[in-house]
């Protein structure tokens, strides 16, 4: 009665683990980064000038929705023990004279101060303020040209010319879900895999070690095969379904087509396969196992290539970790076939090399398993033969 | 050699039998977050966003289009892949990874610029890799502000009449300054890198508590001990942790040595702590485990080290106050980079510090439910 609630608990917890957990997290961080944009960012402004022309500002400023303007400080070094104590992040310093400079055309300068200790805070309240900035030098140097006799249509056209249109492609918005959610997904479905294959195999090896004097090492055998197999068509249901989720519920573009989305996620369970075949080949402990493979999330996310691009890496790291883990050969294409449609040939290279991860790294661990059991069955007899000898 | 080879395998193996706890703890505190830090300081080696490849399409061939080539050529953030022939061919490079950002000049640009027609420059952008992209453009940017204010300069001097030094005040007749505080060259691994190490290093203070959980029911007051100490070991891992970062990448570390301290006993007590309720509470092991770091590793996103918890919607706002790391993360980074002395992080040590004590009373409650229970059994 026991072992058949416990076998009933362990099939239901690898399909609740397997196939709804990364749905689950699909659906929660797509919550979290659901404001496209960080706004709001608390701000606060030191008017020394106090004229029309720095009210002006101010007013420009608190109308941006980009940015809480908490109020006006009257020193320096207040505005920087705000930007110190995290009250605030970032500040403009309107200098004494300011309207005044303005009129005189001399030029004068605004200090935006800004943390840069957070850089998506800090990029962020970057672009707004130099948009804010740029916009009423544009309208100032437009007086100035049409106060100089130059017609309007010219004075336009003066400022316009060697403008440039900007198009961001794929993501016009530049979202941060759109951004990381091929990662993200990528780690769901390593992990969730991962932690429920470790424990099949362990099972399936000390089963194995179970009789020393057994000839035939037994791995793979069928059921074992049978197990993955299930686990790897679980994996790549929940890997749609994710998708799917993604796609409807936040936006998430799924341009490139299923064919190759099924490959690459199929390629890819093969290779964590292998390599969840070689790290169960030194663990014997199921909770030993499952807590090394948590630790796998963190390092094999902003190693793959995904966060710090591999033209950024150090020399000779990105061969490293592509012949290490696998992540890398799949999240990047991931990230080209759901939101640039990429071409097959695009992505063909990291299935090559997907392709031969699994071919070295299956054919390394599956001896190292076998050799593993080896020594667990002679360990035991070794044991069992002191026993005799003992009685 | 074979049979060398068996032997030492062997060996290695019956020592790992003995030593199994020993080693686990090795690894967890040790062995990880060394391997973890080395690789992660060697791997953002450049420490912020450059050489970004970018394709230029010149179908004006003047000598403007070749000045403006060779600025981006100048930059330390762009790189100059290829020069394309086609529209096509450089759809193709964005679309395959190739190039990250491309640079469209039109024909006739420099004719038209000249004759006051006011042509434009097409920039593209690979959006779907936000950082890189916001990179590039930052840098572009600057360099089509700067031809652009040189070309200004001569309108202002061949139509108005504008003495040269007069000039330059017109062209900019705002001026900004921007400074970027406690990070100027916007250091990405600075940024990312301490709370990323915390985020990874909880785990295993989840881990370490809940193993010593399950190694024997004892009462409150040896719980409380067990946690202290482990959480004390942990510290002295995520030190070790972030030292290697400081001494061997450069990561600066300019705030007060006795509020870091602080901030990281507490945190790794609250992470253990946690860990060692999960093991009190679930009876199998491995499940326990496995719900432990699922509670804990998507802190990493919720605590909002990289997306801000102001951005996120107003429930996780809420509950982000519950997460240790919201508040270790931003601290350790806060310390890192800004000469910042122990008052400012009384917030955040009595936060720690609360979360604490709640999970030690929770921890009475199971202690006293279970007594409770087995008295009953007794009974």
């Amino acid at each position: 009665m026991i072992t058949n609630f416990h076998n009933t608990f362990i099939k239901v917890k690898d399909i609740l683990v397997v196939l709804f957990l990364p749905i689950f997290f699909t659906l929660l961080f797509g919550y979290v980064y659901s404001n496209t944009y960080v706004e709001r960012i608390p701000f606060a402004i030191l008017d020394l000038d106090e004229s029309p022309s720095s009210r002006m500002i101010i007013d420009q400023f608190s109308e941006h929705k980009g940015m809480d303007v908490i109020g006006t400080v009257s020193t320096q070094d207040e505005l920087k023990d705000l930007i110190l104590s995290n009250q605030i992040y970032g500040g403009l310093v309107i200098p004494d004279h300011f309207d005044e400079d303005i009129k005189a055309k001399q030029s004068p300068d605004l200090l935006v101060l800004m943390d840069g200790t957070n850089l998506v805070i800090g990029n962020n309240l970057h672009a707004y303020t130099t948009t804010i900035i740029n916009t009423l030098g544009v309208g100032v140097q437009m007086s100035i040209l049409e106060g100089g006799s130059i017609v309007p249509y010219n004075a336009e056209q003066y400022l316009t010319a060697l403008s440039f249109t900007s198009r961001m492609l794929y993501d016009p918005q530049m979202g941060y879900f759109l951004y990381v959610f091929a990662g993200i997904l990528g780690i769901l479905i390593q992990q969730t895999y991962l932690s429920v294959l470790s424990s099949r195999l362990l099972e399936s090896k000390n089963e194995l070690a179970q009789n020393p004097y057994q000839s035939s090492i037994g791995f793979p055998n069928t059921p074992l095969l049978q197990s993955i197999l299930r686990l790897l068509c679980l994996s790549t249901v929940s890997f749609f379904l994710c998708l799917l989720f993604a796609n409807k519920v936040y936006g998430y573009p799924l341009r490139g087509d299923t064919l190759s989305l099924f490959v690459l996620v199929v390629l890819f369970l093969i290779d964590v396969t292998a390599m969840g075949i070689l790290i169960t080949s030194f663990f014997d402990d199921e909770a030993h196992c499952a807590q090394f493979c948590m630790f796998l999330s963190v390092p094999t996310f902003l190693t793959s290539g995904y966060i710090w691009p591999e033209f950024m890496m150090a020399p000779h790291f990105a061969s490293i970790i592509k012949s290490i883990w696998p992540l890398y050969y799949f999240v990047n294409p991931l990230r080209g076939l759901c939101m640039k449609n990429a071409s097959f040939s695009d992505i063909l290279p990291y299935l090559i090399g997907s392709a031969m991860f699994a071919a070295v790294w299956l054919t390394l661990s599956i001896l190292l398993f076998r050799y593993r059991i080896r020594l667990m069955r002679k360990t035991k007899s070794d044991n069992l033969d002191i026993c005799k000898n003992q009685l | 050699m074979i049979s060398l080879f068996h032997t030492v395998a062997e060996r290695l193996y019956q020592f790992k039998l003995r030593h199994t706890k020993a080693i686990m703890n090795l690894l967890i505190f040790i062995i990880i977050p060394t391997i973890t830090g080395i690789a992660f300081g060697y791997e953002m080696g450049y420490n912020r966003i450059e050489s970004v490849p970018i394709m230029i399409a010149d179908y004006d061939h003047s000598e403007f289009s070749r000045t403006l080539s060779d600025y981006i050529a100048d930059s330390e953030i762009l790189t100059i892949k290829e020069y394309a022939s086609s529209n096509e061919q450089v759809k193709d490079a964005l679309d395959s990874g190739e190039v990250m950002a491309a640079l469209i000049i039109p024909e006739q640009f420099n004719k038209d610029l000249l004759s006051g027609k006011g042509p434009k420059l097409e920039v593209l952008y690979d959006g779907a890799q936000m950082t890189v992209a916001s990179a590039a453009k930052s840098a572009l940017s600057e360099i089509l502000l700067t031809v652009k204010a040189g070309y200004m300069k001569n309108i202002y001097q061949g139509k108005l009449s504008v003495v040269e030094s007069e000039s330059m005040k017109q062209i900019q007749p705002i001026g900004a300054t921007y400074r970027v505080l406690f990070n100027p060259t916007k250091n990405y691994r600075n940024f990312l890198l301490p709370g990323m190490l915390a985020a990874l290093m909880q785990v295993g203070f989840g881990i370490i508590g809940l193993s010593r959980s399950k190694e024997e029911r004892c009462g409150f007051s040896k719980s409380i001990s067990k946690i202290i100490g482990w959480g004390l070991a942990g510290a002295g891992s995520m030190t070790i942790c972030l030292g290697i970062q400081y001494l061997f990448f450069n990561l600066p570390y300019r705030g007060s040595l006795l509020a870091g301290a602080l901030m990281t006993c507490f945190f790794a007590i609250a992470m253990t702590a946690f860990g060692f309720i999960m093991g009190r509470i679930v009876p199998d092991r491995v499940f326990a485990t496995q719900l432990t770091c699922v509670l804990i590793l998507p802190t990493s996103i919720l605590s909002g080290y990289t997306f801000p918890v102001m951005a996120m919607p107003e429930p996780l706002q809420k509950l982000s106050i519950l997460w240790p790391l919201t508040y270790y993360g931003d601290g350790i980074r806060s310390l890192c980079m800004k000469n910042i002395g122990l008052s400012y992080f009384i917030p955040h040590l009595t936060a720690l510090g609360t979360i604490i004590a709640v999970e030690l009373l929770f921890m009475a409650c199971i202690v006293l439910v279970e007594r409770k229970y087995y008295d009953y059994q007794l009974s």
